[in-house]
């Protein structure tokens, strides 16, 4: 049983840590269909992210995901202007409407708001090997920008496997795997090892007791990021988890925030805390 | 602050799991790095096994651990294989065990009157807190639908929800919990941003039970929420051991 480290200390001590700071790369804006949030403003989040260290999330809209991705992601945009040291923003991509997404990409790097794109594949019930999710794909690898995709062992819409097609046909597309494919570990870690460009990202995963010390062990805390769907989940919840995994403080640092600090400033988005 | 953990387990690995927990002393340790005092235990082979063996096997493995505190599961007395009522409350007292734990999916009974009725009775009488994992079912009621029907037909009953899940439960326990004052909710896996300050506001502290879930959950996320809330110092006191030792306190077997 390894002991308690100087980071467990500070963080149960005072709730966050002044050396190790925290970005969020898998957030969300706006109310959901099956949840109560008490806490769904950006200046409730940015709250919740003060109590945990948390100082930069990167989210994506709600209502951009599952209602209008017009509205939904110029509201996301807003979020980010009115708050632009704490926000960064996913563009929200339907691929049930490929024609908006077309028309959407066109100028997006341009757009400082939005550092990647966000897919929601086993929700619009649409693989992310399909053809509408070409374009998208094409240009963000292109464009150097990260895509967050919702992912989940056994879904034959965004399963680890079929990230591991996609990161074949995109070798330089940065692939984040949200919740990391929960549930088929394995074939996860697996993937983030064969492909340099692909994350492991802990929404959701890092309950699993073990996990953190899985992805850690087998595929290395450089392929681990910290994330937690707020305003779904407490920041504090996930640190917790990875605080009091057997890991070292070298690799919670990795997790918390160098990995991100790296995949933003490669995309041309680096972050000055 | 004495830590109280109400939701932990350890036992031998039959089903895959990431990192197992197999011994007491192995608990006794992560216990210790948390730096939780106590905790109710479930021993696998409780839920695994057969109770009318298992119960008292899993009190005696955690006898010479004054730290565990040991869960037993209930059986419809009808089947005899706990004893009848007064023998059943004779051998809690006998082993220290002042709460129970019912899973009717895996041990397959009815968990309502006609089923459990007398048993249900003497929990009311003796105030032996009851501990539901919400991913049991009894007959066709599941979750909070089977809590439901069990605290409106046993009113008072003292029934702690355990792994009340992170993706949108509020919805579903928050009418639960003004309609039953005996309805307690432990927060292993309760995520919610906001969540604990919220409902601590709106239904009090006392109200909440703080739980682990460990091994099968990480250790220190319901932790270090608690500790971190937007609330009192006495309110995180309560949730995180106040409230369960009171309970265990009250019971009058």
């Amino acid at each position: 049983m390894s002991q308690t480290t100087p980071l467990m200390h500070e963080f149960r001590r005072l709730g966050k840590s002044v050396s190790c700071p925290i970005i969020d790369m898998h957030g969300h804006f706006g109310p959901f269909n099956g949840i109560f949030f008490p806490h769904v403003t950006a200046e409730q989040m940015v709250g919740s992210m003060d109590r945990a260290g948390v100082r930069l999330i990167v989210c994506s809209s709600h209502e951009a995901l599952l209602v209008n991705s017009e509205t939904g992601n110029a509201r996301m945009a807003d979020v980010v202007r009115r708050f632009p040291d704490r926000f960064r923003a996913y563009w929200g991509v339907n691929p049930n409407e490929p024609d908006t997404v077309l028309r959407q990409l066109d100028g997006l790097a341009e757009r400082k708001e939005f550092v990647g794109v966000k897919f929601l594949s086993d929700y619009h019930r649409y693989p992310i090997t399909g053809d509408a999710y070409a374009p998208a794909l094409a240009y963000a690898q292109e464009h150097r920008m990260p895509v967050l995709m919702h992912t989940w062992g056994g879904s034959q819409f965004d399963g680890p496997k079929l990230v591991g097609e996609v990161a074949d046909r995109y070798p330089d597309l940065v692939i984040l795997m949200g919740h990391s494919g929960y549930g088929e570990w394995d074939m996860s870690i697996s993937v983030a090892k064969k492909h340099p460009n692909v994350y492991l990202e802990l929404t959701a995963a890092y309950a699993v007791n073990g996990v953190v010390e899985k992805f850690v062990n087998e595929a290395g805390s450089e392929k681990v990021l910290f994330g937690t769907d707020l305003p779904w989940f407490d920041p504090h919840y996930a640190a917790g988890c990875i605080l009091y995994a057997h890991i070292s403080d070298d690799d919670r640092h990795n997790i918390f925030h160098r990995n991100a600090e790296r995949i933003l400033a490669e995309c041309g988005n680096p972050v000055r805390f | 602050m004495n830590i109280i953990d109400a939701n932990i387990s350890y036992g031998a690995v039959y089903t895959p799991t990431l990192a197992p927990c197999r011994t007491p002393e192995e608990l006794i340790a992560a216990l210790d790095r948390a730096g939780v005092e106590r905790a109710l235990v479930v021993a696998d082979a409780i839920r695994g096994g057969c109770p009318s063996e298992m119960n008292v096997r899993s009190a005696k493995e955690t006898a010479s651990y004054r730290r565990l505190m040991p869960v037993w599961a209930i059986l419809p007395l009808e089947t005899g294989e706990l004893g009848t009522r007064t023998e059943f409350l004779d051998s809690m007292k006998r082993y220290g065990v002042r709460a129970l734990a019912a899973y009717p999916s895996k041990h397959r009974y009815l968990l309502d009157r006609v089923g459990c009725g007398d048993l249900l009775d003497a929990l009311v009488e003796c105030r032996i807190p009851l501990l539901l994992p919400l991913e049991e079912n009894s007959g066709g009621a599941g979750g909070w639908a089977l809590a439901t029907k069990l605290l409106t037909e046993t009113p008072g009953l003292r029934l702690i929800v355990l792994g009340t899940g992170p993706w949108g439960d509020d919805r579903l326990f928050r009418p639960l919990l003004r309609a039953f004052p005996t309805l307690f909710i432990e927060i292993s896996r309760y995520e919610l941003d906001g969540g604990i300050a919220a409902l601590c506001g709106k239904y009090g502290a006392e109200r909440l039970v703080y739980g682990s879930g460990y091994p099968h959950w990480a250790m220190g996320g319901a932790l270090l929420t608690t500790l971190h809330a937007d609330i009192s110092e006495a309110d995180k006191g309560l949730i995180l051991g106040g409230n369960i030792a009171r309970l265990l306190d009250e019971v009058t077997i």
